[in-house]
């Protein structure tokens, strides 16, 4: 997928302002196109109100622990591509001739803009805020699972947040995506440890 | 040949001289308003030759009010905003700029608006509190609305309108400056969208006043 440029530090922070919103989802769209082909025309005005609802909402469940804050950024990532599918401030104007529909960027293109720049932000403020490498999940390249994560959003935004853990190789929460479940990295974490300490002993045997 | 002189810059009219300029406007606007109901009434001919001449007027206005601000008075505004100058007169110019260029309202009187503010004491120990006292005396300095200098003359509810209007601008001048110009007056659209975006939670910070600093500062943190 494009990416973003990493020089745009510091990006936690920087990201929750909409002057670095705006601009770095417009360079994004402007290095899909010239990756894809596609081109797109952007809602500037729908844009900002995709910013401010992101913005409400990540305020209303920020947590104050500090072990929750590198999960939060996967949850915040997900509260911005439940608001882009639900504003669409992307609209294709053309696309190559030859597009193959089973590749995903063409599949849905402003789908696939939304999610690529929501995995580049997230992938981003883990890597330079927590030292974290993203890991995307196979289901990024099928078109059936977009053809699902399509239909899916259209009828319920909220999936948004449990498809973006999915493409991010995240175990996504399907039942309340909408809601953050605090304690998620001391959880992920022990049932880390919980298996290397069965493995181990097998080791030594 | 043509010896009549050009238009002069309206960056370098004084202060008076550019509220006749939006004043023009304002009374072409005004007038159009209160013409309305005896507009129907009018034969089709008339109807036409009115509304010509009330929108040449309006040109007329627009035309003479296409002014800018530069970088050190946006630079000065925002230090007064913060409480770090008495630079009042600079500060009504680049509000009444906003005001214009955001279309907030009817009229801004930057003569007004400069005088009100220079007899404003406004003492807060931080920067989103002082911005909060200034952006209250902005709107009751009468400087706004469709008679400016005109007491109590937009009435609670207007003064309301035009609290809530007056947040887009403060925001922005309390905000982190850009590089140049031009991306500076990009950021005080970003502040009108975002503020908009956020109607109602200025309209619940301006019922108490004490809410009214630290969402100022929230929303200047996230411009």
């Amino acid at each position: 997928m494009t990416s973003v440029d990493p020089q745009n530090a510091p990006v936690r922070k920087s990201a929750q302002r909409m002057r670095w919103f705006l601009s770095v989802f417009e360079d994004q769209v402007t290095q899909m196109e010239e990756d894809t082909g596609n081109r797109f025309e952007t809602d500037r005005g729908v844009l900002a109100a995709v910013f401010a609802e992101w913005l409400k909402a990540f305020e209303a469940q920020k947590p104050q622990k500090q072990d929750d804050k590198e999960t939060y950024v996967g949850f915040a990532a997900g509260l911005m591509l439940r608001s882009l599918v639900k504003h669409k401030p992307l609209r294709i104007t053309s696309r190559p001739e030859d597009a193959d529909d089973s590749n995903p960027a063409y599949f849905w293109p402003e789908g696939y803009a939304y999610v690529a720049f929501c995995l580049n932000v997230r992938g981003l403020v883990l890597t330079q805020d927590f030292g974290s490498v993203q890991q995307t999940n196979k289901s990024l390249e099928d078109v059936r699972t977009w053809w699902s994560f399509r239909e899916n959003v259209t009828e319920r935004p909220d999936l948004a947040l449990s498809f973006l853990d999915l493409f991010a190789g995240d175990d996504p929460n399907w039942d309340a995506p909408q809601l953050f479940r605090s304690g998620q990295a001391k959880k992920l974490a022990n049932q880390f440890y919980d298996a290397k300490q069965l493995a181990e002993p097998k080791q030594n045997q | 040949m043509d010896q009549r002189p050009g238009l002069p810059d309206p960056s370098f009219l004084k202060m008076p001289l550019r509220d006749v300029a939006r004043g023009l406007k304002g009374a072409a606007d005004l007038t159009q308003d209160a013409m309305a109901p005896v507009m129907a009434t009018l034969p089709a001919p008339l109807q036409s030759a009115l509304s010509d001449a009330l929108n040449a007027i309006k040109l007329q206005g627009k035309s003479v009010l296409t002014l800018t601000v530069q970088t050190p008075e946006i630079e000065a505004a925002a230090q007064f905003i913060a409480g770090g100058s008495n630079d009042a007169a600079t500060c009504a110019k680049v509000i009444a700029f906003a005001w214009d260029r955001l279309n907030l309202g009817d009229l801004a009187s930057e003569t007004v608006l400069a005088s009100h503010l220079a007899q404003t004491k406004a003492e807060s120990a931080s920067p989103e509190m002082h911005a909060a006292s200034v952006l209250l005396a902005m709107a009751d300095s009468n400087a706004f609305g469709k008679l400016p200098g005109v007491l109590g003359h937009e009435g609670e509810a207007g003064r309301a309108q035009i609290l809530a209007a007056l947040v887009a601008p403060t925001i922005w001048l309390l905000a982190e400056r850009e590089e140049t110009l031009k991306d500076d007056l990009h950021l005080l659209d970003l502040a009108g969208a975002l503020t908009k975006a956020f109607q109602s939670d200025v309209r619940a910070a301006l019922a108490e006043e004490d809410k009214l600093g630290p969402l100022l500062k929230m929303l200047a943190q996230h411009l």
